[in-house]
């Protein structure tokens, strides 16, 4: 775990983020609140930490997808829990230090907006969650990591265009952009429903992951016979 | 020369690269239907609609690509060529190879092909929309009601070829296709040569993107405000033939760079 954290492709990630939180820090305390938000919904940002996603994701997938740590873990579950543990701390790693810039450059404003920015913060760490097993769930069907983890943010993006230039049409009375992902606390009173409903979809395509990848895994069927 | 035809063969076994001809063109198709789509929305037709010069992908202010010229665009640009010599050296083939062909002319022959492919594919994806776009609306410097007159016409240097898109639309349609579809492949070529570089497959596709928000981040910060190769594959931004002429020396003098990193590189075989 230190190993990962320390190895310099994490780090190159560390010194992204630090940079995109310098510039979303950058000259907002006129009115810190709005404009870190409205910073937040931009497409340089948002579209970096979404490929941060994918990198840790990707990571942490490389490293812990060995037949070793799985026979470690006794059943596929708790192999399963332990990724996603480790993913919560891989994001919430990246995206404190995303914030540690804007902490520095605006401290009274940070301190005044501290709990609209813990929500954001928990938002962000649902959506990264959500993104990596989407992501794992299409690696399962088409057996290729890369190609899941780039189509997925290709997904997204066009997902993201067709929405934007439709939004006045079909979606006219709930207003939804994808520029609105990490900053959905802010955007909806309701936001514990829409917190609710992610943590739904997360548990649904986990117990698929699960499923999917006992029915399509030798290694893992007999292990978890064995057990 | 055997390296070329040995990457061609390559090219063309490479799923990733039917992969990529098919996004760019759904992409282009979807842009014309939403050109269409807005047209039905605001019930304007023919007559009352821009001509196809201004509705082009790249040219549209209304249905902008931003999103998609940043982000889709060089990803899937990227899984043609870039990750050949990493999958190559990662599958222990790298001594097999280089026993037939020529290790430097390899690298060269793949960053040729990785920028010539990506050019030739973005130019034909942008034709295709042009001509769907030219069947449904037409030709013309026709930005208001009816044909507008040469007259109330204005252009301003500050915009890329601006003089052009007045006297022959079509023309300069083209010409922006070629520019965009230039630094498109330049980037693919600067995943390619980047891939030598990284231990992560995944960051080799990623590459481009990363480059383009750090540049447009960064520049500005040390004194390159009108440097932005966000801006030079979004021909209706504000930017002049210099600044274009200067960002394509830029991504090329790059590209040169790591070129000349790799191919002095100990050969793998010595």
């Amino acid at each position: 775990m230190r190993k990962m954290i320390l190895s310099p492709f994490f780090i190159c990630c560390i010194i992204i983020v630090i940079i995109i939180g310098y510039f979303i820090g950058y000259d907002i305390s006129r009115d810190f609140y709005n404009l870190y938000i409205g910073k937040l919904t931009l497409v340089p940002t948002r579209y970096i930490l979404l490929s941060l996603i994918i990198f840790a994701s990707n990571m942490l997938y490389n490293s812990y997808s060995n037949p070793v740590i799985i026979v470690r873990k006794k059943t596929f579950f708790d192999f399963f829990i332990f990724i996603i543990k480790n993913e919560i701390l891989f994001f919430l790693i990246l995206f404190i230090f995303l914030h540690i810039p804007i902490f520095i450059l605006n401290f009274n404003n940070f301190i005044n907006n501290i709990n609209n920015i813990i929500k954001i913060v928990i938002n962000f760490v649902l959506v990264a969650i959500l993104l990596s097993n989407l992501v794992k769930l299409i690696d399962i069907k088409i057996k290729n990591r890369i190609i899941s983890s780039c189509g997925i943010i290709i997904l997204f993006t066009l997902f993201d265009f067709i929405l934007e230039h439709l939004s006045f049409s079909i979606f006219s009375e709930i207003y939804f952009e994808f520029s609105y992902i990490f900053i959905l606390p802010t955007i909806y009173n309701g936001y514990i429903y829409i917190m609710i409903f992610i943590l739904i979809i997360i548990c649904i395509t986990t117990w698929l992951i699960i499923n999917e990848s006992f029915r399509k895994d030798y290694f893992l069927k007999n292990e978890n016979q064995e057990n | 020369m055997r390296e070329l035809k040995f990457n061609i063969n390559y090219l063309f076994k490479r799923r990733e690269f039917y992969i990529a001809i098919i996004i760019i063109f759904l992409i282009n198709l979807i842009q014309v239907g939403l050109c269409v789509g807005e047209t039905i929305r605001l019930n304007t037709f023919i007559e009352e609609s821009y001509s196809a010069e201004y509705q082009f992908i790249l040219y549209n202010a209304f249905i902008t690509l931003n999103v998609l010229i940043i982000i889709v665009f060089p990803i899937v640009f990227s899984l043609i060529f870039a990750d050949s010599n990493y999958i190559e050296n990662k599958n222990k083939i790298t001594n097999l190879l280089y026993i037939r062909l020529n290790y430097k002319r390899n690298i060269a022959t793949r960053l040729l092909l990785s920028i010539l492919v990506t050019f030739i594919i973005s130019f034909l994806g942008f034709l295709f929309n042009y001509l769907l776009l030219r069947i449904i609306y037409g030709s013309g410097n026709r930005v208001e009601y009816f044909q507008s007159p040469a007259f109330y016409m204005n252009y301003s240097q500050k915009y890329f070829l601006d003089n052009i898109r007045i006297a022959n639309p079509v023309l300069f349609t083209i010409l922006i296709n070629i520019a965009v579809s230039l630094i498109l492949g330049l980037l693919s070529g600067l995943s390619y040569l980047t891939s030598f570089l990284l231990k992560h497959r995944i960051a080799i596709y990623f590459v481009p993107i990363i480059f383009l928000i750090l540049s447009e981040l960064l520049l500005p910060k040390i004194g390159y405000e009108n440097l932005s190769f966000i801006n030079l594959l979004q021909p209706f931004n504000q930017y002049s033939v210099k600044d274009y002429f200067i960002g394509t020396v830029t991504l090329v003098s790059i590209n040169l760079l790591l070129f000349l990193k790799n191919i002095f590189k100990k050969d793998v075989l010595v």
